[in-house]
């Protein structure tokens, strides 16, 4: 079978576009960047893109956010646990557009904490989640917003 | 593309070390609409992120579009000695990347 022009120059841009995404912008974690849950619209079928139907533990992790956010588009939340062998921490906004906020997973000598700034759209639950030891604790913070966040 | 500025310190005490840094990056969702034209804005966000002490990795992390713009983030490692490197390197949705370190103080 012989190969026309047009078949080979298409060939040759697709396989660079894989090199180029496997090689030159190399990835950071080892699993894909989970897409499916990043883009879920609403926060149960979020949640269920990351955790499955594991059952989810009450106590153990802290969340400290306001309890009023003047600002949605730039809240700050910390959140720490007393769990030891903590594999990641994951944050939600249960009322955002895309729920799933993030997740670190940690690795040799760092300690299983967080503190960043997220986007809240309105007033709404700030959900944390620690995976440790195989097993999932989670926490909520409500937070009011008076300004929403554009996310 | 240009390496991206970001502010990174990282202090030891009392047997911990702590980082801050400031990572310049707009983080569109691509939800937002641009006000004087009403189109929407294209998403462009940083993605994966992670930290490392002294080339070591210490953090990995997946981030959506819910992380504010110039992501600010701060994390706690045991150890860690004046001098030692702290390195912060992030990739975004666009495959653009940035990446700041410094010294332990």
């Amino acid at each position: 079978m012989s190969i026309s022009r047009r078949s080979f120059i298409y060939r040759c841009f697709y396989s660079g576009v894989l090199i180029l995404g496997s090689g030159l912008f190399s990835r950071i974690s080892r699993a894909a960047w989970p897409a499916a849950a990043f883009d879920e619209t609403e926060y149960l079928p979020a949640l269920k893109g990351l955790i499955g139907d594991e059952p989810l533990l009450e106590g153990h992790v802290t969340i400290q956010a306001p309890e009023v956010a003047e600002n949605g588009a730039t809240v700050p939340v910390k959140i720490s646990t007393d769990l030891t062998n903590v594999e990641w921490i994951s944050i939600f906004g249960d009322k955002n557009p895309r729920p799933w906020i993030s997740r670190f997973y940690f690795h040799g000598k760092s300690k299983p904490f967080v503190s960043t700034r997220i986007k809240l759209r309105e007033s709404s639950n700030v959900v944390a989640i620690v995976k440790a030891e195989g097993k999932l604790y989670s926490t909520k913070s409500a937070v009011r917003v008076t300004a929403g966040g554009c996310v | 593309m240009a390496q991206k500025e970001m502010k990174i310190r990282a202090k030891a005490k009392d047997g911990k070390t702590t980082v801050k840094a400031i990572m310049y990056h707009v983080m569109e969702s691509g939800s937002r609409k641009d006000a004087k034209t009403g189109e929407l804005v294209p998403a462009h966000f940083i993605k994966e992120v992670k930290a490392e002490l002294n080339g070591e990795v210490i953090i990995t992390a997946e981030w959506g579009t819910g992380i504010s713009k110039n992501p600010y983030w701060s994390f706690v490692f045991d150890g860690g000695n004046p001098g030692d490197t702290v390195k912060i390197i992030w990739v975004d949705n666009l495959g653009e990347s940035g990446s700041g370190e410094t010294q332990i103080k």
